[in-house]
């Protein structure tokens, strides 16, 4: 069957074609987005991490409550003084204290009220993981704010009577749960979190955090690292973990559940469109039973019969990706959350969607087939 | 002695419907012979098996019994396939049906050249001959027309350029002027005895309407599955 042919026939039916591929290719965005969103979770859950971690992670070490995956899969909670204990191990270079809390704040000149999670930032010895841009200052009631908050430099932020200025805008720093992420002072941090865990208990809420340490990041370098390792795992009451560890700790806690939720309903979406584009494609083929009826008298072979159901399904497919590839462009980024789609994505679409219209395409030539032609052409 | 010009020669063929105790014979021992520049009418009541009779001569539908002979070449013997089955269908044997069965997305042209594009995109030469095949049915003007602009008459003219364009041996058609009105039907009826004569296949007609036999040169009958004396 020649391009000629199908290229005729798909004209003709242009407008289905691309109405029908207009549909699918919104079913497509979806099970993108779906994809995406997961791996944006993945990306600021990690981006997280990476802001106590220094730039070199296997010379970190992550020292969290014993019997615990803190401090972002699970509470932990150490006392402040073992950061000085830490940094006299032999062998270590730095401490940095890993604190962050999920705070709600109230936002000057808005009724809504603010989610993030805060991370304190010491500002004589910041986290290497952070840009210097993203510092928020070294003086008291400083702050950097993630972009998605959507606030301008110079907004106030409150809890209860204490308050932060934003001083500097962040980009892509944004907590697992897509809350964007703010950076305070050390001295800061405790003040609104305090001020929060009173706002929690007075609203009921479980108080987000206190004055204990969720986690000490040590850093010491790679030949020191194992003697320094060996010392801390002698301390009943920490556990340490190489950062690699902590961050699979980190993964299955917090975005575990959101994977598998995640991952099931990016299956329901794939069998949905797979099954509505191949009864779309029986449709096709069953409005069109004469003319391939006619094709089969006039001694097309099967293989080109094929060829002419497979290729307008390819037509409503490729429509289909390129809505897709259309609409994740303008619409992603305006998501809440992060979507991450590389050209990986697309291209794993494209091979799916071309896939899937093969297989519709087959079944509907074989039930095209069981008709039969002289039977059909006689009537 | 085969007579030379003699593009079909059918013997004995036999047909049933059904499985075991119902099956039903509905051709026996069928025998007839087409001639090269032949317009052959094949009448007989609803039933009688004529429309059968042409798919099993056109190869659109299985004998179970007899011979059936295209150009000297055997394509059914003792009522199985021989090697070529498919193939004569295509080239050998053009078929009109009762209605039309225009491709409705290709224009009147490309529906003439639909056994080309089946294949390949049509080239120069291939489309002035079948420009010309239209010229020659009366229908040159309306080449880029699509199907749904033309009248039932014009749509069959179409349909028997289609079944021309691959210059079979024999052109058979079931009651291709059913869906038309006297004065058409007889035209189409003219024009196959005059298309039969011009390039000298052979044409088998099976129709009910009496008032267009004198544009036969024979004229079959059919009764129960079986054929009557041939009508000089």
């Amino acid at each position: 069957m020649s391009l000629y042919l199908s290229g005729k026939d798909i004209l003709a039916d242009g407008t289905r074609v691309l109405v029908t591929g207009f549909g699918l290719g919104l079913l497509f965005t979806v099970v993108l987005a779906m994809g995406g969103i997961y791996r944006g979770m993945v990306e600021d859950a990690v981006a997280q991490a990476a802001v106590y971690a220094p730039h070199a992670p296997d010379e970190a070490l992550w020292v969290v409550e014993a019997d615990t995956h803190g401090p972002f899969a699970a509470p932990s909670r150490i006392d402040p003084s073992w950061g000085d204990r830490l940094a006299g191990v032999p062998g270590v270079k730095s401490v940095h204290a890993a604190r962050s809390a999920a705070l709600t704040l109230h936002v000057e000149g808005r009724l809504q009220p603010l989610l993030v999670v805060a991370l304190a930032i010491d500002a004589n010895a910041p986290p290497s993981g952070l840009q210097t841009s993203e510092l928020p200052g070294i003086r008291a009631g400083d702050a950097t704010l993630d972009r998605s908050a959507n606030l301008p430099v110079g907004t106030r932020l409150s809890v209860g009577s204490e308050e932060v200025v934003v001083r500097q805008l962040a980009a892509g720093r944004l907590a697992p749960s897509g809350d964007p992420l703010l950076f305070v002072g050390d001295a800061d941090f405790r003040k609104l979190a305090r001020a929060g865990n009173a706002a929690s208990l007075r609203d009921r809420r479980p108080p987000t955090a206190n004055d204990t340490v969720p986690a000490f990041v040590v850093t010491a370098s790679s030949s020191d690292l194992p003697r320094v390792e060996a010392a801390l795992r002698k301390r009943p009451a920490l556990r340490v973990a190489r950062h690699a560890e902590q961050q699979a700790w980190m993964l299955e806690g917090a975005v575990e559940k959101a994977r598998k939720q995640i991952g099931l309903f990016r299956t329901i979406l794939a069998i949905v469109s797979a099954v509505i584009l191949t009864l779309i494609v029986l449709q096709m083929v069953g409005s069109q039973q004469k003319e391939i009826a006619l094709f089969r008298l006039m001694g097309a072979r099967k293989i080109a019969l094929f060829r002419f159901v497979f290729l307008k399904a390819a037509a409503l497919v490729s429509v289909g990706a390129t809505v897709a590839w259309g609409a994740s462009q303008v619409a992603f980024p305006r998501f809440p959350r992060r979507v991450i789609v590389g050209t990986e994505d697309y291209i794993l679409l494209v091979v799916a969607a071309f896939l899937l219209a093969a297989f519709a395409s087959a079944l509907a030539y074989r039930s095209a087939l069981r008709v039969e032609a002289s039977t059909l052409l006689a009537t | 002695m085969q007579d030379v010009r003699e593009l079909l020669h059918a013997e004995n063929i036999e047909k049933y419907y059904g499985v075991a105790d119902l099956r039903t014979q509905v051709l026996r021992d069928v025998s007839l012979s087409l001639r090269g520049g032949e317009c052959v009418a094949l009448l007989g009541p609803s039933g009688s098996g004529k429309s059968t009779l042409l798919q099993t001569l056109g190869l659109l539908q299985d004998a179970d019994g007899g011979t059936l002979e295209i150009g000297g070449v055997p394509v059914i013997r003792d009522g199985k396939r021989c090697e070529g089955f498919e193939d004569n269908r295509g080239k050998n044997i053009g078929f009109v049906f009762q209605k039309p069965h225009l491709i409705p997305f290709l224009s009147v042209l490309d529906n003439v050249l639909v056994s080309v594009v089946l294949d390949h995109t049509p080239t120069s030469d291939e489309r002035e001959r079948a420009r010309r095949l239209l010229a020659q049915l009366g229908m040159d003007a309306l080449g880029g027309r699509m199907p749904s602009e033309l009248s039932g008459g014009q749509q069959q003219r179409v349909a028997i350029a289609r079944a021309l364009f691959p210059e079979p041996r024999v052109l058979l058609a079931d009651e291709p002027t059913a869906a038309l009105d006297a004065v058409r039907g007889s035209e189409v009826m003219h024009l196959f005895r005059e298309l039969a004569e011009r390039t000298q296949i052979a044409v088998l007609v099976v129709t009910h309407d009496t008032r267009t036999l004198n544009a036969f040169h024979r004229v079959l009958k059919m009764a129960d599955g079986e054929l009557a004396e041939p009508t000089p």
